[in-house]
């Protein structure tokens, strides 16, 4: 892959991170789990706008490599939305969690470098 | 008459379904169904079956030259993006669901159980080769996955 595939994918990862904070922050707005809260129409299309980006460029990537070579760039993805849950949503885990999270990344990591 | 209502299965001889049906409660069987673990697991199949149709989308549709090749839109002429796109969004509604009940950072890093439906869906579909590296891979994710269940399981206890 080259260079500027790499940045693609990278640029992907990170629209689906904060269209992912921004679903979250839209289904539990108070950031407790709960099926009463009001859903957040505002933080939601925000979230839908991101993933619509992701969208178009994803299908770019797909139309160019090998599905197995870029899906797993999801990896880097599993350890941001843990960092950025934790540092933006306030979510914590217990430290087996934490190498759970680290254990998904390294083997889709592995996946991706074979 | 009511008799009769009240014994269907004397009536027609043992009915299969109609025993396990009331085993099972339409009811009983929608709320297994909308547990958030469980969408987990019918969004990340979801997600692995959209993505397989987008890049049968992407690689059949031909490139429309007026638009640059990193921008995937020449791939909406393909019908199979357009199936992709409905399963996509299957899983999108889904993952709502989810968002609601669990944190975030579980909920994502169980959903990567899609990522070994990709490697494996697109060698049995699409005859892509996976390499024993690559399985260790994905053993390890599982490994994680499995540990990230625990810590689940323990805070929906604790909660």
């Amino acid at each position: 892959m080259t260079t500027s595939a790499i940045a693609l994918c990278i640029l992907v990862q990170v629209f689906i991170i904060v269209g992912e904070l921004f679903l979250k922050r839209a289904m539990s707005p108070n950031g407790d789990p709960g099926e009463s809260a009001p859903i957040a129409w505002g933080w939601l299309s925000l979230g839908v706008a991101c993933f619509t980006m992701w969208f178009f460029l994803w299908l770019g990537i797909l139309s160019k490599w090998d599905i197995s070579q870029v899906y797993p760039f999801d990896a880097l993805n599993s350890a941001g939305i843990a960092l950025a849950a934790r540092l933006v949503l306030n979510e914590r885990l217990p430290v087996r969690g934490w190498i759970g999270i680290a254990l998904i990344s390294v083997g889709i990591v592995m996946v991706s470098q074979s | 008459m009511s008799e009769l209502e009240n014994s269907p299965a004397a009536e027609t001889g043992g009915d299969a379904t109609a025993v396990e049906l009331e085993l099972l409660p339409p009811s009983k069987l929608l709320s297994w169904f909308l547990n958030p673990y469980v969408q987990i697991g019918v969004g990340s199949v979801l997600t692995c079956v959209a993505e397989l149709l987008l890049k049968k989308g992407a690689v059949s549709a031909p490139q429309i030259p007026w638009l640059p090749e990193w921008f995937g839109a020449s791939a909406m002429t393909s019908g199979w993006t357009w199936i992709g796109i409905v399963a996509y969004i299957g899983s999108f509604l889904s993952w709502l669901r989810v968002l609601r009940l669990v944190p975030l950072n579980i909920a994502y890093s169980l959903v990567n159980v899609a990522q070994l439906l990709v490697p494996v869906g697109a060698a049995v579909l699409l005859d892509e080769h996976i390499s024993h590296w690559r399985w260790a891979g994905i053993a390890l994710v599982l490994a994680g996955v499995c540990s990230l269940i625990n810590v689940a399981a323990e805070m929906e206890r604790g909660s």
